[in-house]
């Protein structure tokens, strides 16, 4: 890209700045030309005054400042609508995978947690607020089946009912999603910044939906619990529950996203 | 010296007096006449030229220069005004600000 270098530490920050400013569209391009066309121009009016090229190169850079610090004062406006249709496929992507795996994900809890959950009940007996349940007249003499699977059958899944058999699909098809959003990302064009998605966007779009369904699905499942611990009550501290981790998930990501840490490049 | 919030007027400043230049005699002509006293990172120049001219002060082409091209900024009229009128707002603050700045002098020392 560039000729008049040393030890092509102007190089590295030109592709580190192309890099960057992808998906800026031609207002990137432009920055991009002038930067080169201006650390060129550094570089040789350092070396004019006797500096050797690495020396020159460096002033440059550090008189210029920082990828981050230029990068960050090219305008969002000035980004495509292409980039913009691109970025939201892929959140929608994410999005719908985190959405497909707390479903899916919570059906197959409740339904894992059943079989203990079930068994607390009968054996304390606490909850149902009546002695007794594996006897008359809750369970009829002739019954099938045991008490066990008897009551673990009445257990509804995620928020009242659904089909038992879709959740692990469901599961299944989150965790495919997320997983192949992983792999493509790290071999395909999907991995540049035009298709990666805004983290603070993306974070702000999960935390705010989980995290109002939260405490609406714990207060259900909490309230659950004292009256009469109703065959719904399992599944909405567990939905409710995966909520909240997503939700807390979520605004870590947009924290770590803001933090100077995460943003910050070498000088 | 942070001077965000004020590069506007001074880039509208060395366009109006230096006239069609590239960008890094811009930055070179902000550097010599504060006399060093404005440490900004240099890439943010740029940014703000292309700023300028979204907002229609500044226009802007390339020039095919040796050894390579460069893309020379000029003001425009609009912009000529609007250096006038930020030059004007300038003025005034900094009218103000000696105000209330000699004014607490003189209380701090009686």
């Amino acid at each position: 890209m560039t000729t008049a270098t040393g030890h092509g530490s102007v190089e590295q920050y030109l592709d580190e700045m192309f890099d960057r400013l992808a998906g800026t569209g031609a207002a990137g391009r432009r920055l991009l030309s002038e930067t080169e066309s201006h650390l060129l121009d550094a570089v040789e009016e350092g070396r004019a005054r006797g500096l050797d090229a690495e020396a020159a190169e460096r002033e440059a850079l550090d008189r210029f400042g920082t990828v981050t610090g230029v990068v960050r004062h090219v305008p969002a406006a000035a980004r495509s609508i292409r980039t913009t249709l691109r970025r939201l496929l892929s959140g929608t992507w994410l999005a719908a995978g985190v959405l497909l795996l707390w479903w899916g994900g919570s059906g197959v809890m409740t339904w894992l947690l059943g079989w203990p959950w079930t068994w607390l009940l009968i054996a304390t007996d606490r909850f149902g607020t009546q002695a007794g349940m594996c006897g008359r007249p809750w369970v009829p003499s002739n019954a099938t089946s045991d008490c066990l699977t008897r009551y673990r059958g009445t257990l509804n899944l995620v928020l009242e009912g659904g089909d038992r058999d879709a959740y692990p699909w469901l599961a299944v098809g989150g965790v495919l999603l997320l997983a192949g959003w992983l792999l493509l990302r790290r071999v395909t064009v999907l991995g540049t910044r035009a298709w990666a998605p805004e983290p603070a966007m993306l974070g702000l779009a999960l935390a705010l939906p989980f995290g109002l369904a939260a405490p609406v699905l714990l207060s259900y499942g909490v309230a659950g619990l004292f009256w009469q611990a109703q065959h719904w009550t399992l599944s909405y501290l567990t939905a409710g529950l995966f909520a909240t981790a997503i939700a807390i998930a979520a605004l870590r990501h947009v924290r770590s996203s803001a933090s100077p840490e995460r943003s910050g490049d070498r000088g | 010296m942070d001077i965000r919030g004020h590069l506007d007027l001074l880039l509208l400043a060395v366009l109006a007096d230096a006239g069609p230049v590239h960008g890094y005699a811009v930055i070179a002509a902000l550097r010599e006449r504060s006399q060093g006293v404005f440490d900004i990172p240099e890439g943010t120049v740029y940014p703000a030229l292309h700023k300028l001219e979204r907002a229609g002060l500044v226009v802007s082409r390339w020039e095919q220069a040796t050894p390579r091209r460069r893309r020379v900024y000029e003001l425009t009229p609009d912009g000529r005004v609007a250096r006038t009128a930020k030059q004007r707002e300038w003025r005034g603050l900094v009218r103000g600000v000696q105000a209330v700045i000699g004014s607490a002098t003189l209380q701090g020392m009686a």
